[in-house]
């Protein structure tokens, strides 16, 4: 019974109708039996019933879901009438899908970037932990990674009193050779509570235990993530128990994590998981697990069950101090006051990390939220086209909604009907908007750097999405069909009267057009700024003079040190390579830096300089201190302003010799001459003043977003411990070409040293600037479509007014008017609405683009020349949408004008 | 007649054992001497209602002269209801009653 009646009515109909028939046949046979003739017996039988059509209607309506079977004839309905115009369709449902569409494809990203959740057990109770120092003119508010000594983690884990698990992570790049094949891939040094506090679990074999991290270097194991288990071992259980060469140390895999999991340091995945009494495998040149002053480890903990996020850190910040305290005490540096006070201000805070340690959020949250505010705009301005297009239909289907209402239609019933027409398209919108979704998506991922399109960010449908879609196309349904929806069903006598006259226009429908062509106005006004203020920016940061020419040079990056962590050993090897590519030919220069354009990393220290007083005593004197070959500044083409380049002779015995750039100069040698003067790194009491200064160079960014720094440049040779170097090869051609020979140099050298992250310096340079990319490019699309869109709606309105007021424009010509007058006279129109337009989206857009100034480069958020620029713009749109038609009214006969009617 | 009233009679009628619709059409106007006369079509929506209820129940059966007939009967449900509503309508007609002729008493 239950259910069943709803979904086999017909059945049940049927059944009725035969009991209702049963029924006249007893009372017949009664009524025979009775006496009466068998004709009139059922006759009486029938009328003793009453009418069976009513009784079955109403247990049939008895089985019925009211709204449910109204809403199923309004979409057979809606469907009938749409078929009969499906060039209307066809539109509604094209741009919506475009709208649409492309703001599922943002909000993919925004899902991925910003809102996913690590896929591990609880994550609503992880927390990362952030050191707060809070001292006079110092901020750390924006400074999202903390990082804390091994020490320090071992006393946060120990204590157990705030957290129910605590975890550490630094990254590391290492070289693993298995059968015979070396390659640079990315770690994870990870405690051996990791998996387990993070609730991860093995895909094969097992994860690490706290029992696999008891002692350095004592268990040589590894643990892989699932997706290099794929790349490299082809998912084979086979791996499980395989030794592997890390940075030459055999290890043995003993197990593969999670699919899905993919560390808890979005935007960087580990291909291997270390762990942290491994250190001296996967990083030979740190000592770093007995050092409280060595800082590389990101904290993360799960806080105790029952234990607000407050009341953790307040526990957690009593251990904290404790362990601070003993440092100090133990420490013999910081002697200083200040250094003391320093120390013991430090505080400790939790954040909510559920997403993990998400810089990929803090980096691209600005420009994730302008793009998806931009696209929140092209929709709306879709859905304004709709509903134009959607006035001039009602106003055009007027009779059939006359006469529906006057052959006894409710007004609800109609509102009901047309926005069910509006939703039906709508929904029709996002299925195909699905699919501009899905192509717009890998559009964009192309726009991304490979490291962050690849790994983290991937097209593809999930149930977020599904759902996000579905209500977009819902409330832009609602959008564009509701205000005509009312318009166009008023109880209006006048209107209802003029049923008969094909032609009468209600003047309400015109004025919500008009409406609606000011809001486009409007809305393209305000992506015309930001299609200027972002195009303008990636126009600034693309042509920025860099110091040096990017062209021709192709960069990798070799980490020697990883196998010799021997200064001599690396020196020499680095030294064999540069000669090997020298030779190389085609190759026309070969520089290397440990801390080069592009590089993305960067060593920067304090130094005492002689003859320098800081302007306070405890200003931090950080320069950028950049290990470079001879050679490097002729092959990137940083100019010499003074003194010499360094050469071979600079070596490891030789003076240690210096070159320092401009911007050093000016900084610390206010009207000396640099050349000649002494330096060391870092300070003391006693300082030996053990480098000089013997070249000066241009300035040269370290990329294309902030000035060049102080830097000093000093030869590699002159190392204190060995680094990762990244090459930079000019060719005399084409860069790209040269690859397959450098690394068949670099197999000749040793080829058990991979060489890595292999690109031109012009791609590096791209991809450093993909926020300005994305933001520039899809923001003069967004622009110009909008442009389009706008100036279509606005002829749109122009010429229907023109159709509708032939008469009228006819018999003032036929009074005297000229011609010139009624193209002003359209004209003006069009130009009233595209000034409130402009008006109305300048203020907002002034109001708005205060919001986006840090995603600008080089121009002001409130820049006149855009602002003028993008009014300018839409006027002259909206003049040459009003053309045609102001033409046309123009042209108009008076005679077959008045006859017209 | 008075809304609900139906429904009563059809459970009482119902009380003595399963019938089908004919029957108890019949068995409602004899057992009130002619008194109430239902129109018997709207028995059916009434049947339809009760058995949504969960009052009573109904099977296909054979009827008295070898018909196959829609046979109605009585739900536990539906026992316990028409017990409450019996007593509910006997309140009632006291009630009225008591208004009706005050002298009476």
């Amino acid at each position: 019974m239950e259910w069943s009646r709803f979904i086999r009515r017909r059945q049940w109909d049927q059944e009725r109708a035969a009991e209702v028939e049963q029924y006249i046949e007893m009372e017949a046979a009664d009524n025979v039996a009775r006496g009466m003739p068998a004709a009139e017996a059922r006759a009486a039988a029938r009328c003793k019933l009453g009418n069976p059509a009513l009784i079955r209607e109403e247990i049939y309506r008895m089985n019925t879901i009211g709204l449910m079977e109204t809403f199923w004839r309004d979409l057979r309905y809606t469907a009938r009438v749409l078929r009969k115009s499906p060039g209307y369709a066809l539109v509604a449902v094209l741009s919506l899908a475009l709208g649409i569409g492309a703001n599922t494809a943002i909000f993919s990203l925004v899902n991925q970037v910003m809102l996913r959740m690590l896929p591990v057990h609880d994550p609503a109770h992880l927390v990362v932990l952030h050191r707060e120092d809070d001292l006079e003119g110092t901020t750390t508010k924006d400074n999202y990674e903390s990082v804390f000594s091994y020490p320090m983690y071992r006393r946060l884990r120990d204590d157990g009193r705030a957290f129910s698990g605590v975890i550490a992570r630094a990254g590391a790049a290492v070289t693993i050779l298995y059968h015979g094949n070396a390659e640079s891939v990315d770690a994870d040094v990870v405690p051996g509570n990791f998996f387990g506090v993070l609730g991860v679990k093995a895909a094969a074999g097992r994860l690490f235990t706290p029992a696999d991290d008891d002692a350095p270097m004592a268990h040589p194991v590894v643990v892989l993530s699932h997706s290099y288990w794929v790349k490299r071992f082809a998912g084979s259980p086979n791996a499980v128990n395989q030794t592997v060469h890390l940075n030459g140390f055999p290890m043995t895999v003993i197990g593969v994590s999670a699919a899905g999991f993919n560390g808890i340091f979005p935007g960087n995945m580990p291909d291997v998981y270390v762990p942290i009494n491994m250190l001296g495998a996967a990083r030979p040149t740190w000592k770093a697990l007995d050092d409280p002053q060595f800082r590389w480890l990101n904290i993360m903990a799960r806080t105790a069950p029952g234990l607000a996020m407050q009341k953790a850190q307040a526990v957690a910040q009593v251990a904290y101090r404790a362990a601070l305290d003993d440092e100090l005490a133990r420490s013999q540096y910081h002697a200083s006051a200040f250094d003391q006070k320093s120390y013991r201000q430090a505080r400790l805070e939790l954040r909510a990390a559920g997403q993990g340690i998400n810089e990929l959020r803090r980096s691209n949250q600005g420009a994730l939220l302008a793009l998806a505010a931009m696209v929140g705009l092209v929709l709306l301005i879709a859905c304004a086209n709709v509903a134009s297009l959607t006035i001039a239909r009602a106003t055009a289907r007027q009779r059939e909604l006359c006469i529906r209402l006057a052959i006894g239609a409710r007004r609800w019933d109609l509102i009901r009907q047309l926005l069910v027409e509006g939703l039906l398209l709508a929904l029709a919108g996002g299925a195909l908007g699905l699919l501009v979704a899905d192509w717009t998506t890998r559009a964009l991922l192309r726009m991304l750097p490979q490291d962050l399109a690849g790994d983290w960010v991937t097209a593809g449908l999930n149930p977020w999405l599904l759902a996000f879609t579905f209500a977009t196309a819902l409330l832009s349904g609602l959008l564009f069909s509701l205000a005509p929806a009312l318009q166009a069903t008023r109880p209006d006598l006048a209107g209802a009267l003029r049923c008969g006259a094909a032609t009468a226009a209600p003047t309400g429908a015109v004025w919500l057009r008009k409406c609606v062509v000011t809001a486009q106005v409007a809305l393209s006004l305000m992506l015309v700024v930001a299609a200027g203020l972002f195009g303008r920016t990636l126009f600034n940061i693309a042509r920025i003079n860099l110091g040096f020419r990017p062209q021709n040079l192709l960069t990798f990056k070799v980490d020697a040190s990883r196998s010799r962590p021997n200064l001599a050993d690396s020196v020499a090897y680095y030294g064999d390579l540069k000669q090997r590519i020298s030779a190389i030919p085609g190759v026309v220069g070969v520089g290397t830096a440990d801390g080069g354009p592009f590089s993305n990393s960067n060593h920067s220290g304090n130094i005492t300089l002689e003859g320098y007083r800081p302007a306070k005593p405890d200003e931090s004197v950080d320069v950028q201190e950049i290990a470079v070959s001879p050679g490097f500044f002729a092959a990137l083409g940083i100019p010499m302003r003074a003194g010499r380049e360094f050469s071979e002779r600079d070596g490891t015995s030789a003076p240690k010799a210096l070159v320092v750039n401009e911007a050093f100069a000016r900084h610390f040698c206010s009207g000396r001459n640099p050349l000649g003067l002494h330096l060391m790194f870092g300070g003391g009491n006693h300082p030996v003043l053990d480098r000089e200064i013997v070249g000066i160079v241009g300035d040269s960014r370290a990329n294309s977003h902030e000035l060049a720094h102080e830097a000093l440049y000093y030869p590699f040779s002159q190392w204190e411990k060995p680094n990762r170097l990244m090459f930079y090869v000019r060719s005399a051609g084409d860069a790209g070409g040269l690859g397959p020979s450098l690394r068949a140099a670099a197999r000749s050298a040793d080829a058990n040293v991979p060489l890595y992250d292999m690109s031109p310096l012009t791609l590096r340079i791209e991809d450093s600037i993909y926020v300005e990319r994305l933001l520039g490019m899809l923001s003069v699309a967004f622009g110009a479509l909008a442009t389009l869109l706008a100036a279509l709606g606005l002829y749109g309105i122009v010429a229907y007014t023109v159709a509708r007021r032939t008469a009228e424009i006819g018999l003032r010509m036929a009074l005297g008017a000229q011609p010139g007058d009624m193209l002003r006279m359209v004209v003006l129109e069009a130009a009233r609405l595209a000034l409130a337009g402009i008006a109305i989206g300048s203020a907002a857009a002034l109001a708005l683009s205060r919001l986006v100034q840090s995603q600008l480069f080089g121009v002001a958020a409130a820049d006149p020349l855009i602002f003028t620029g993008a009014a300018a713009l839409l006027a002259l749109v909206a003049l040459g949408a009003a053309l045609a038609p102001g033409l046309r009214a123009a042209r108009i006969d008076p005679v077959s004008a008045l006859k017209y009617e | 007649m008075l809304q609900g009233t139906l429904d009563l009679l059809i459970l009482q009628t119902l009380v003595l054992g399963a019938a089908h619709g004919h029957t108890i059409a019949h068995a409602i106007e004899h057992r009130s001497e002619d008194v109430l006369q239902v129109e018997h079509g709207s028995l059916y929506p009434a049947l339809h209602r009760l058995q949504i209820r969960g009052w009573i129940a109904s099977f296909w059966g054979t009827s008295e002269n070898n018909r196959r007939a829609r046979y109605y009967r009585l739900t536990p449900t539906g026992r316990k209801q028409l017990a409450e509503q019996t007593g509910r309508w006997d309140r009632l007609v006291r009630a009225v009653n008591q208004v009706l002729r005050p002298a009476a008493e």
